[in-house]
């Protein structure tokens, strides 16, 4: 994969440290005085590669891809609307607060610092008990400092019940690979390493790590016990931090375990007087630059679909030195704005950068088009998440209201959750596709064509988002250019208006003429992808 | 998570775009390499997944420390020896080929696994495409999917078109959904929706698309072509009866081994059934007796019934895993890795049964005769699938890459 873009934004001249916004922590959502600078670093990188930008995206793009990225699921017909015809010059910025305002952020964001905290082939392990995702949907709620929420996933004790920040610890530790697999959970995490690759012999592929160098991590968590205490019949699971416990590291071929001393990254951190090796641990972390770098790297990853470092958990590597300057300045700006997760977002949401659009410049090649996306100069087009499909297709159905006036709400949420069930199975990488990506792409496409969600969804039901829009105007123009809006957040282009009135009409306007019309917009690429 | 993501749409941009599939050539012979002459059209794939101990199943070391706790019985064959718990497979060593020397260095399970699928150890810069997939570019599967991964996810196409990845079923025993079209959903509205969907996706391509698009839009119309193919009730077990059924055994694997058949049967040219849990670095003999039980009973079913209907000679039965496991038994009555020396068993499709190609030393701690390389061994499978090992694709990064990476023919087995 070619990186050039990436090179030649890291020579860029212009612009240091993105402008700090002072001492004095500022509230969330702060404001975006350092926009303009992080805009410079990326418009002089691009004209650094000679990149061709593409167009900056229209509203209704613009709001399509803010709101799958910060709520998990495309804008509603009517939010739409609302946004296409307001006509203040900031509605972009409110439109974003308000996304990050709503529990919908929560509960979006929770499922991505899930996955990333728990893994995903681990929730089955903790959910029994308890599910540490309520912990974390509340502190994305309360807008928790990232720095905070770190350090209490990485010192966490106490009751599993009663402290959902010790989900990542059980999970990782418990369900997964003891003191080795936190460790490495926690520097992949928290610094954007690798490291873990030096579990059985030094790190095959970066020079920097030897196997020392991952058990002096792992010495950090060898003394943090685990135990299930049964309180009135209820079991519960308590961690805790003793005074035992070695990190033994056997090189290989040989038969000897040898004791390795904790190790901060080839660095002896002294230990403070009362510390647990864990809350050392935290600090140093805490204190490394990798720290602000890697949850930055991690969320433009997240945001622009492909890494401003690629991948973002390799850092400090090879890959790092091939865009410094953007990530070094957004990283310290985060830092200074005091980790505030909703601030990171929205300063990347309304960059230059993430403005651009999709569209393909006319003339254009392939090549050409990729190699501006890979420079962050063009939109890329990206699959959804499987939870970000299917809460897409219930928007844009309302199938969720279908079936709660159909089946009362208790049959209709279990309904629900067997089919988002379904989706995560089909659209999500399960985990026999940890070494490997298993491209279910066959199964998803039959889904979407013969499946329950997308084919009742398509029908005209009174508390459908079809049958809202027929009822709400009889002229087929209107109604398609309705249908287009609850699909795409665009209107259809005169092409597309002529040719699909004239499909309805060569079907004298019956309903199932729009169902069909309905359900091929709900299912075709421009729906099921952000782009 | 977003990793994940990005990685995989890069695969699928890679896939389709102008630098990756459409500058291939059309499949087909490259002039300056001779036409293979192999028997067979159809190759099943028994993975194991997990490393398959070679000692505890086609290389015993009875009398020997590190042979275990299982002993070896004879076979078909004067003087081979195989695991107590292959029974069935003893029975039928006449069709099996053992290659006892394969040997590698890739010992950890991803580079592995990558590895044995491939052909080619993993590297920076070129995705590889699974074996599975390049027989399935080859052939004209008759809107079946050229490729299907039973039980395990198989390999990717790498910089293969993504239609030829594999098509995955998770279950044998539970059949595949979605072939049908969703209730009230006629031939004509069916047709109706597929019309105005691909005058949707036709818009899309031109506006912003480009080979994403595209990709998509040839996985949807595979799926279509799937659901109209003759062949998709090979994906559903129900019709079969059920003295066939109980003939493969009750686990998942022996199932996987009768869809497998089923679909050889309707043109699908590489099937790969994977049989999980092999990975046994603790309680060893306990778990490879109940993998023997599965392996045993599917895998010799699945020679009967191909031979019973002259399928044999055009099927290449292939069975094999990550690498073999190491000859000490280790304090929790497990083995490690160890991939200096596996064991690789092939049978039908022409090839010589009832031999022994290589052999390890008494302990199973290293190759002594015939030392065999995974390039040897694709460059073999390759000949008897009729499949051009030495034809040059040009990778995305701009590389040419062979088939098979060097290596030479097996030539006892063919």
């Amino acid at each position: 994969m070619t990186i050039w873009g990436l090179a030649a934004i890291g020579g860029c001249s212009a612009g240091g440290a993105l402008s700090p916004t002072g001492a004095v922590m500022p509230p969330a959502p702060v404001v975006m005085h350092t926009a303009p600078s992080l805009d410079q670093l990326i418009e002089a990188g691009w004209k650094a590669a000679g990149l061709k930008t593409a167009d900056r995206a229209d509203d209704g793009e613009f709001l399509r891809r803010v709101t799958l990225d910060l709520v998990g699921r495309t804008p509603a017909l009517d939010e739409t609307k609302e946004f296409l015809a307001d006509t203040a010059p900031n509605k972009r910025a409110r439109a974003v607060d308000l996304l990050l305002a709503g529990h919908e952020y929560a509960e979006h964001w929770s499922d991505l610092f899930g996955d990333l905290l728990f893994g995903a082939d681990l929730k089955p392990n903790i959910s029994k008990q308890y599910d540490p995702r309520a912990w974390l949907v509340r502190a994305l709620d309360t807008n928790m400092r990232y720095d905070r929420l770190a350090h209490e996933v990485l010192t966490a004790t106490g009751d599993l019940h009663d402290n959902g920040a010790l989900g990542f610890l059980v999970a990782r530790g418990k369900g997964g690979g003891g003191p080795e697999a936190v460790a490495g959970a926690a520097a992949r995490i928290f610094l954007g390493l690798q490291i873990q690759c030096a579990q059985c012999h030094d790190h095959p592929y970066d020079p920097r790590w030897k196997q020392e160098d991952f058990y002096g991590l792992v010495a950090y968590f060898v003394r943090t016990k685990t135990k299930t205490e049964k309180m009135m019949g209820d079991k519960s699971l308590v961690v805790v931090d003793t005074n035992k416990g070695q990190a033994l590291m056997r090189r290989p071929r040989t038969e000897l375990d040898v004791v390795v001393a904790p190790r901060f990254l080839g660095y002896a951190v002294a230990e403070r007087p009362g510390e647990t090796r864990r809350q050392t641990f935290a600090r140093a972390t805490l204190a490394s630059d990798l720290f602000a770098k890697s949850m930055v790297a991690r969320t433009w990853a997240q945001l622009f679909g492909h890494g401003i470092v690629d991948p973002w958990d390799d850092l400090g590597g090879e890959n790092d030195p091939k865009h410094p300057r953007v990530l070094v300045a957004v990283a310290d700006s985060f830092k200074n704005a005091g980790y505030d997760i909703k601030w990171l977002l929205k300063t990347l949401v309304l960059s230059t950068a993430y403005a651009r659009s999709s569209a393909r410049r006319p003339g254009e090649t392939d090549e050409g088009n990729l190699v501006a996306t890979q420079g962050f100069a063009r939109a890329g087009i990206r699959p959804l998440s499987p939870e970000q499909l299917f809460r897409s297709l219930l928007n844009e159905t309302g199938a969720a209201t279908m079936a709660r006036r159909k089946q009362g709400e208790e049959a209709a949420q279990k309904r629900l959750a067997q089919a988002l069930k379904e989706y995560v199975f089909v659209f999500g990488d399960d985990e026999m596709a940890e070494a490997n990506t298993f491209d279910g792409s066959v199964p998803q496409a039959l889904l979407l064509l013969n499946g329950e969600l997308t084919n009742n969804g398509a029908r005209v039901m009174e508390e459908g988002v079809l049958g809202r829009i027929l009822a709400s105007s009889r002229q087929p123009a209107q109604r398609l250019e309705d249908m287009f809006l609850a699909a795409y957040a665009r209107r259809p282009s005169p092409d597309e208006r002529s040719h699909f009135v004239g499909f309805l009409a060569s079907r004298q306007g019956a309903r199932t003429a729009y169902e069909d019309l309905y359900f091929a917009l709900l299912t075709s690429t421009e729906a099921i992808t952000n782009h | 998570m977003d990793n994940q993501i990005s990685r995989r749409s890069l695969v699928r941009w890679g896939a389709a775009s102008a630098l990756g599939a459409t500058v291939f050539d059309k499949p087909g012979w490259a002039a300056d390499s001779p036409t293979p002459t192999g028997a067979a059209s159809s190759c099943v794939l028994l993975y194991m997944a997990g490393g398959p101990s070679h000692i505890d199943t086609f290389d015993p070391k009875p009398g020997r420390p590190t042979g275990g706790e299982f002993k070896a019985i004879g076979t078909s064959v004067a003087g081979v020896q195989i695991c107590e718990h292959l029974p069935r497979l003893a029975g039928h060593m006449k069709d099996l080929a053992i290659v006892r020397s394969l040997t590698s260095k890739e010992g950890n399970h991803d580079r592995a696994r990558h590895l044995m699928h491939t052909g080619y150890p993993p590297q920076g810069g070129v995705d590889h495409p699974a074996f599975g997939s390049i027989v399935s570019e080859a052939r004209d599967t008759r809107g079946m999917p050229g490729y299907v991964s039973i039980g395990g996810p198989g390999e990717d196409s790498g910089f293969l078109s993504a239609a030829h990845s594999p098509f995955p079923v998770r279950n044998a025993s539970k059949p595949v959904r979605y072939l049908t079209p969703a209730k009230g959903i006629d031939a004509q509205r069916f047709d109706a929706r597929l019309a105005l969907w691909r005058s949707l996706e036709t818009g899309f391509a031109g506006r912003r698309g480009g080979p994403y698009a595209q990709a998509q839009r040839d996985v949807r119309e595979q799926a279509v072509g799937l659901m109209r193919s003759t062949g998709a009730g090979a994906f559903n077990l129900d019709g079969e009866p059920d003295k066939v059924k109980e003939a493969y055994g009750p686990s998942d694997f022996g199932q996987g081994c009768l869809m497998a058949r089923r679909l050889v049967e309707a043109s699908v040219p590489f099937v790969e059934v994977t049989l999980n849990g092999w990975d046994t670095h603790e309680d060893n003999f306990r778990r490879v007796k109940d993998l023997c039980a599965s392996l045993d009973t599917g895998m010799s079913a699945l020679i009967d019934d191909l031979s019973a209907r002259g399928l044999l000679a055009s099927t290449l039965l292939v069975w094999m895993g990550d690498f073999g496991r190491t000859p000490r038994i280790n304090e929790k009555g497990g083995r490690d890795h160890f991939p200096a020396c596996s064991s690789v068993v092939l049978a039908g499709g022409g090839i010589k049964g009832g031999q022994v190609v290589g052999a390890t030393d008494a302990d199973g701690a290293g190759v002594t005769d015939r030392p065999l390389t995974v390039p040897d061994l694709y460059r073999t499978i390759a000949q008897v699938l009729r499949i051009n090992a030495d034809r040059s694709r040009v990778a995305p990064s701009g590389r040419p890459i062979k088939t098979v990476n060097g290596g030479n023919v097996i030539t006892e087995l063919v």
